[in-house]
Order: structure tokens, then C-alpha cells, then sequence
């Protein structure tokens, strides 16, 4: 992240990112083909219309943006911009294009195509599908090419991801993706033409795609890349079930495999393992999600916040990771994983006391006045029970919540678990028709901004704060990070926030991940087991 | 004859529509439709129901709601702009010249993705066919004539087994142990052909084929024996008891002529009205087999098509497989007249 000491040095900052640290090894050997498994096959590979993740992971091969990470120092380095500025204020960022880079089918790159791949987005009359992209770009006002290969992007307002957000544009042929005709287009569903170090030579619709090395690619002759895609080819197939992928992973046919922890523990035994596969764990602080059971802030049951803290130590979440996750998870502290820059370690986790829940419920002036076992109080001239019903989308998951109703019924807190489809869940959500709910948010990117979840702001219809938790401390935090660019003096501030939502437990978090898991065959050599902020497959290479 | 089969076919026209309109009426009430699905991939990264996900720390650049703005976009985009039933209206006048619409999720015609897809479910659909018909009516015969001997118990206990037993289990374990590394590597694990396919001679493509075919047949019939072996065993069992059958026999008629030429003909009047429904069963594929195997066909397409909400290549599918079940009712009608002269539809 930039940060605005720098920036107040000189008035405008041009950043080289000569200073950022090559990652991978420059002396690994090139070519070979690298089987991995996509999990599924993209339903369309069209880089402005499409929505799937399977599809985004074929083009992150092809189509390239202006910058990147270093997947060990989380910096911005070049990639189709050569250099760029960012205004003092940081509403204006100025890219240079890089020289000599040329598309897959030879035509050269030029500024059109950059200007064209963000207006593609935001076309107003949606001509090109982008609908789903456009809240990602609705802060940056504008596009105007400055010069020969120069261009410029406005934002709206001061925000810290408006340079995340024109870096990681994806940069697209104007030629190709322009007005397609209706044969055009049918044909840019299976086709992909970007500049990237992999050109899409094959695709079986259903089976499998084959990328092939780019040998045009412009960073090959780059220092800092010397070391990132080795291999010749990659066959990408598609395999969806996980006992299968392993099997194809024994014989070879695929050689490398993301791990559950169960797959890790349970299915990783047999006399190929550790002969010619291997499996590996490992740490690293790429962002891993957690899962939750949200309390309806609105309901009268969960407005006391000894409540919550209360039905937060009725969850035993060491038993349930010692039985189900093998002992391999973390208790959840807070609203972004432990590992996280962001996350605050002075917070401690809330464990499984079911003695001080009690004395906590007590406090609040909850007690079995009836004897049916079940905790009772006046609210509002009404007896209501200690009784909800938590919404589970997920079937996998309702063994925890068991765990959890059974130790909360010996405390008298009478717990029912519901589960509903994915479509009707979402829309009890969006109705607020819920008493509690178990859901999980995904690790999302490594600079957090809580807005989305926790800002009050969100509270409303569609927003994604749906237990409406509002603490205006909290917001006026929020507000002041997202307009911080200063990454360490961001840093501080959502230590503060992360604290915060903690203390007020608007949710009982479950688990963090303490690890990652995959395997591997022989024939995979890497420089080490992770990097920083990824596992850096774009770095491994092939030993004939 | 003739007339009666006319009379049928301009019967299918109404009792298409009905379905249709039900389903399209049912599809659209069901919560969540395409617009509700984008809204969520923008809200929650795009995870379905496999498991409840988001991108609540989402690496963008977004307010905290998807604006107004967006959703008119996407509802036009998508047609939604209009109530369900003039979209249905538009749906049906779209199909009088086989336009099913386009696909949400795969952005091309829906009748292109769905007819891509028949291949390798009609593929297994015929071979499962021809098999179990090869396989059952054999066996039904053998088990009537040598009804409660060993033989006839034996088989019952296999078929009752065979029965029980789900065919992506099955899938799974014949996996582990004759296609993966575990145990032994006698087949490839699943896809419908090998990688280096294009480069073969016709012969090694076909033995390559069969070699992929064999352990996802087997788990894809493994249930369907029984019914059809148990079915003609009996009705053979039941023409047997019938006066005819002790004339010929006292005519004196070898047993096999008595079974083979005056039993079996009527024995398999109820078999052969069972190709009708069966024909259904091409186009049903099979969701679990298809994910074990890797087998990109209907079922998958159908399952996943539910799951994102893909209105056009549901109606598609359920309009294709509408048509096949009556026309297999038709089929089973017909081959009624065919093996059984006291039936007459005129």
C-alpha cells in the first residue's frame, strides 16, 4: 500500500516497484505439463459477462491488469503499466502503459484498450453484461487518456481500495470485445485473448482446457518475474467430487489438490503417499473465512448484550473442534481471521462456561419460574421463554449447531435449528424474518473494510449487515479507515474496530483455520511450502 | 390405427401447455430467481447453497448495498422487467420457432446447452437399454423354469442386493478400488475418453471409449436389473398357470416350445410396455454418477440450472423430457397393439 508519507515527500510520486523482492526461482526449470483441477468447468469464459469463480481462475492465466501483489511482501508491482502516480489526495491515478506488449493474436497493446476495458463496465445502458461488476467501480468517475500511453482514472472520493480496484482491472482486446456480433459472441464464451503468460490453445467443453506458455509474454525477459509460470502447459480439468480428485491425484493425472482437513487426515494413507504424492500443511495469512451464528439485534430475546455473551458460553467450540476438525481450527476471536494484519490479539476468545452463562442470564432476570426447564422472563408484560430458532443453509453444519442445543438445553436455553434451502434463506435474511442465523463469510481480500458487515449503513434492506448491529463508535471508525490510505495507521484503527465488535458479540463466531492442505506428486518442486499471502502455485515448476 | 396415433399426438398439444404453464408458474414462484442470484453473487461472492458463503471482507470497492440502479440493469438484462405471464406468453411464442431463450449462466442459447449435454446421457440412456432388456428377459425366463431351485434363490438374493445398492456408492468404490492408486488400476477414473484422444486411430478411440463406459455403466444399472428380471420371471410364471399352456402341454409339446413359443409371447406384453417409460429415463441422467464420473451431462445440467436459477435451460429441459415422457406413453401404447392382438385402440 502506498503509504502518504511518501506521497507528502514530493507532490507527485512516481512508484517504481523496482525495490519489491522477485518471488520464485529464477533458475527453475521451464516447460512440462501441470495438471490441476478446476473443480468445475466455467459456464463462460467471457471476462465482462462472467460471474463464476472457475471462471475467474482460467482467466487470471490470460488476462492481466495494470498491477499485481508480491504474493511475499503484498506490494504493488507493474504488470501492464510500466510506472503510475497517485495524486496527493488520492482521488487521481495516472498509469503509464508498458512498451511492447502484444496480445495473444499479435496485435499490440495500446491506452484504447485500457480506457475501453473500464468503460466496458460502467457502460450505462449495460451493453456488455457487466451489471455485477459495476458496484465494484461506481466510486471511479472516470477514464481519460492523457497521452500517447498514459491514462487516467478519477475517483469520486478518498478511498483506500480505489487503486486496488483500477489495478486489478482486467485489460481486454477493444478489437475483440467490442460490438461483437451475435457470432462474436457465442464465440467469446469458449475463447479468451488477453496478454497474459498463458494462451488458451484448447477447450473441451465439459472435460477439460489447456493453457500453453505465452512465449511473447513480457515478463519474460522482467527481472522481478524470472521466476513465475514455468510450466510449458497447464491442463485444467474438472473434477467436482473430492474423493475422486484424490484418486486422480494417486494415479497422476492431476498434481496438485487442495486438502480438507479430513481429506488430509482420512483419505491421504496408502502406498503411493509420500512415494510419488505427497501431502503438505502449512501457515500462511492468505484470508480464510469463519462461521457464525448472527443474533437478531432487533429481537428483544438478544438486545442485552449479557445475552449474547451468555449463549456465547453455551458454545463448546473445543469439543466440536477437537471431534470434527481434528484439532486443526482456532476459536474465532472477532470479525476477520486471527491471522490477519487487521485482527486485534489482545482480544480473547469467549469459551464454553456454561457456570457463567448462567450467572449471566440470571443477572438479566432470567430464571425457570414455571420449572418446564426452560428459562423464562417478563419482557414487555409477556412471560417469553429463552427459546429461538437458529436458520442453517447448510446441511454439513448441523452437527455443530446440535452440539450446541444440547449443552445449551442443560443451561435451559431452548435452541431449534431449522434448515432451509440456500434461495429461501436468503430471503428470510433480506426480510429480517429471522430470530438467529448460521452462516459463514469468506476470507475476501486481505485489506478489510468492514463497511459491508458492520457499518449501520448496511443495516438496510439488501445490505449485508442483516442482525443490524449498530454502534456509531464503531461506524465513525469505519468511516475514518476507509478514507485512510496510510496502511499502518489503517492498521491501528481496525484493530480498534475489530475490538469493538468483539466486546459488543453481535455474533457468536466458530473457527478460524489454523492451516492450509494440499498434495502434491513427486514430479511438482517448489521453493517452499508458502508464501506469505498465497501458496504461490505461479511458482512452482516441473522436474522431468 | 393411423387415426388413433393423430388423435394422440394433437392430444400432446394441450397437456404440453399445461405443463408448461405449471412449471414456468411453479419456477418463478420459487424464491430466488436470476436477478435475486447475481444480486447475491454481488453481495455474497456467488456461493450457493453447497454451503453458505461470502465475501463479506470482499476485496472491492462496494457500498454497503447493491444499488437501484444495478438491479434495473439487471432485471432488464434479463428480461424481468415484465410480469411472469408475459414473459411466459414470450417463452411460448419464442418456441414456435424452437427459440428456448438464452441461458443466464452459459450465455448462449439454452437449446444449444441442453442438446450439447444429450450426447453422453443418450449414450449410457441406450446402452443401459439394450443391456438390461439383453440381460433381464434371459434371466426372467431362466428364473421362471427353474423357479425355487437354488439357482432362482441365488439370483434373487444377487438381484435383491443389486437393488439396494445406490449407484454412486457403488461409483465411488469401484473408483478406489479398480481405477485409482489405491488397489488396482484396471480403468481410467471417469471423463468420457482419454487426454490424448484426438491423436488415436478409430479403433483405439472406440476400445478407449468402452474402457471409460464400463465402471459408470455399471453403476448407473446397477439397480435397474432387478425390477425388469423380477417382472418378466413373473409374468412368464403367471402365463404358465393358464389353460392354454396345459393344452399345449398335452399336446405334448416340448417345455421348451411350451415356454419359449406360447408362453413368452404373452409373458411379454407387460415388458415391452415398460420401453415407453424407460425412454424417459435417457433424458433424466443421473446427478451423483455424472459428478462422480465427471460426466458433463443432463443431470448435472439440470441440478446446477435449479440451483442458479437458470429459468430458460430448466423450461428447456422439462419441455424436451415433457416430449419424451409422451411420446414414450405413446410407444408403450402402441406396442401393446403390437404384441397383444385382443387390444385394439380403434
Amino acid at each position: 500500500m502506498v503509504s502518504t508519507k511518501t506521497i507528502l515527500a514530493t507532490f507527485l510520486l512516481t512508484l517504481f516497484s523496482l525495490s519489491t523482492l522477485a518471488v520464485g526461482n529464477p533458475a527453475a526449470a521451464k516447460g512440462g505439463m501441470f495438471k490441476y483441477n478446476l473443480g468445475m468447468g466455467p459456464t463462460t469464459l467471457n471476462p465482462l459477462s462472467s460471474t463464476d469463480a472457475y471462471a475467474s481462475s482460467v482467466q487470471a492465466y490470460i488476462i492481466e491488469g495494470l498491477a499485481d501483489r508480491n504474493a511475499d511482501t503484498y506490494e504493488w508491482q507493474p504488470v501492464l503499466a510500466s510506472s503510475w502516480e497517485i495524486s496527493e489526495d488520492g482521488t487521481t491515478y495516472t498509469f503509464t502503459i508498458r512498451d511492447g506488449v502484444t496480445w495473444h493474436d499479435g496485435k499490440p497493446l495500446t491506452v484504447e484498450d485500457v480506457k475501453f476495458s473500464f468503460d466496458a463496465i460502467v457502460d450505462p445502458d449495460n451493453k456488455y453484461k457487466t451489471a455485477h461488476q459495476k458496484p465494484y467501480y461506481e466510486n471511479i468517475a472516470s477514464a481519460t487518456i492523457i497521452g500517447k500511453n498514459k491514462i487516467q482514472f478519477v475517483a469520486k472520493k478518498k478511498y483506500f481500495k480505489n487503486f486496488d480496484v483500477v489495478a486489478g482491472l482486467a485489460i481486454l482486446p477493444k478489437h475483440i470485445y467490442e460490438n461483437p456480433s451475435k457470432k462474436q459472441k457465442k464465440k467469446l464464451n469458449k475463447t479468451l485473448v488477453g496478454t497474459g503468460p498463458y494462451i488458451l490453445t484448447k477447450y473441451k467443453r465439459g472435460k477439460n482446457l489447456t493453457l500453453t506458455r505465452n512465449e511473447k509474454w513480457w515478463g519474460i525477459n522482467d527481472k522481478i518475474r524470472a521466476g513465475e509460470n514455468n510450466f510449458g502447459s497447464i491442463l485444467m480439468r474438472f473434477v467436482k467430487d473430492g474423493t475422486v480428485a484424490i484418486q486422480r491425484l494417486q494415479k497422476g493425472d492431476l498434481d496438485f489438490n487442495s486438502l480438507t482437513v479430513e481429506e488430509y487426515q482420512k483419505k491421504t494413507s496408502g502406498p503411493k503417499w509420500g512415494k510419488s504424492v505427497f501431502k503438505v500443511k502449512t501457515q500462511n495469512k492468505a484470508p480464510t473465512g469463519y462461521g457464525f451464528i448472527g443474533w437478531n439485534l432487533n429481537n428483544d430475546l438478544f438486545k442485552e448484550k449479557d445475552v449474547r455473551v451468555a449463549l456465547y458460553h453455551l458454545l463448546d467450540r473445543d469439543k466440536m473442534i477437537k471431534k470434527f476438525r481434528f484439532g486443526m481450527s482456532l476459536p474465532a476471536t472477532g470479525p476477520i481471521y486471527r491471522q490477519s494484519i487487521y485482527a486485534n490479539s489482545d482480544v480473547k476468545p469467549i469459551l464454553f462456561d456454561p457456570k457463567k452463562a448462567l450467572k449471566l442470564l440470571r443477572k438479566q432476570g432470567w430464571a425457570d419460574t414455571n420449572k418446564d426447564g426452560i428459562l423464562d422472563k417478563m419482557i414487555n408484560g409477556k412471560r417469553v421463554n429463552m427459546s429461538f430458532t437458529i436458520l442453517e443453509p447448510n446441511k454439513e453444519f448441523v452437527k455443530y449447531l446440535t452440539i450446541y442445543k444440547e449443552d445449551a438445553k442443560r443451561a435451559g436455553v431452548d435452541v431449534n435449528i431449522k434448515f432451509v434451502e440456500w434461495n429461501t434463506f436468503i430471503k428470510k435474511l433480506d426480510e429480517r424474518s429471522f430470530e438467529a442465523v448460521r452462516l459463514a463469510w469468506s476470507g475476501g481480500s486481505i485489506d478489510w473494510d468492514p463497511k459491508q458487515v458492520w457499518h449501520s449503513d448496511s443495516a438496510g434492506a439488501a445490505g449485508s449487515n442483516f442482525i443490524s448491529y449498530k454502534n456509531p463508535k464503531v461506524d465513525k471508525l469505519i468511516d475514518e479507515a476507509r478514507v485512510t490510505l496510510d496502511q499502518n495507521a489503517r492498521i491501528k484503527i481496525l484493530k480498534e474496530v475489530y475490538k469493538l465488535i468483539a466486546e459488543d458479540v453481535p455474533y457468536a463466531f466458530f473457527f478460524n483455520e489454523k492451516y492450509r492442505f494440499y498434495g502434491h506428486t513427486k514430479r511438482m518442486s517448489r521453493e517452499k511450502d508458502t508464501y506469505k499471502f498465497q501458496v504461490g502455485l505461479n511458482y512452482w515448476w516441473i522436474t522431468k | 390405427m393411423l387415426k388413433y396415433i393423430l388423435r394422440r399426438v394433437l392430444l400432446m398439444i394441450p397437456v404440453l401447455l399445461g405443463i408448461t404453464i405449471i412449471y414456468f408458474g411453479i419456477i418463478n414462484a420459487a424464491p430466488g430467481g436470476p436477478i435475486e442470484q447475481k444480486i447475491q453473487q454481488l453481495r455474497f461472492g456467488g456461493v450457493g447453497a453447497d454451503g453458505a458463503s461470502a465475501a463479506g471482507n470482499s476485496g472491492s470497492n462496494k457500498e454497503n448495498a447493491v444499488s437501484e440502479e444495478v438491479i434495473e440493469a439487471l432485471k432488464k438484462q434479463y428480461g424481468f422487467d415484465k410480469p411472469w405471464y408475459v414473459r411466459y406468453g414470450l417463452w411460448l411464442k419464442n418456441i414456435a420457432s424452437m427459440d428456448f431463450g438464452e441461458s443466464f449462466t452459459y450465455e448462449e442459447p439454452a437449446l444449444d446447452v441442453v442438446t450439447s449435454k444429450f450426447p453422453v446421457s443418450i449414450q449410457f440412456g441406450i446402452a443401459s437399454l439394450i443391456l438390461s432388456y439383453l440381460i433381464c428377459i434371459p434371466l426372467g425366463i431362466l428364473k421362471a423354469i427353474k423357479n425355487g431351485t437354488g439357482f432362482d434363490l441365488f439370483t434373487s438374493v444377487t438381484l435383491s442386493i443389486m437393488y439396494a445398492i445406490p449407484g454412486f456408492m457403488l461409483g465411488i468404490v469401484l473408483i478406489v478400488f479398480f481405477a485409482g492408486g489405491s488397489f488396482y488400476e484396471w480403468f481410467p477414473v471417469g471423463e468420457l475418453y482419454s487426454d490424448g484422444y484426438d491423436s488415436m486411430t478409430f479403433m483405439e478411440q472406440v476400445i478407449d471409449r468402452l474402457h471409460h463406459f464400463v465402471l459408470p455403466l455399471i453403476s448407473y444399472m446397477i439397480s435397474s436389473f432387478t425390477v425388469l428380471t423380477l417382472l418378466m420371471k413373473n409374468s412368464l410364471l403367471e402365463e404358465i398357470k393358464k389353460d392354454y399352456i396345459r393344452t399345449a402341454r398335452a399336446k405334448g409339446l416340448s417345455e421348451r416350445v411350451v415356454y419359449l413359443k406360447h408362453a413368452l409371447r404373452n409373458a411379454l406384453i407387460p415388458i415391452a410396455t415398460g420401453i415407453g417409460s424407460f425412454i424417459g429415463v435417457f433424458l433424466a441422467g443421473s446427478l451423483l454418477i455424472e459428478t462422480i464420473f465427471q460426466l458433463d451431462g443432463l443431470g448435472l445440467l439440470g441440478y446446477q440450472s435449479l440451483l442458479s436459477r437458470d429459468y430458460n435451460v430448466l423450461m428447456c429441459l422439462m419441455f424436451f423430457s415433457s416430449i419424451v415422457m409422451l411420446v414414450g406413453n405413446l410407444i408403450s401404447d402402441i406396442c401393446y397393439v403390437l404384441v397383444d392382438p385382443r387390444i385394439d385402440f380403434s
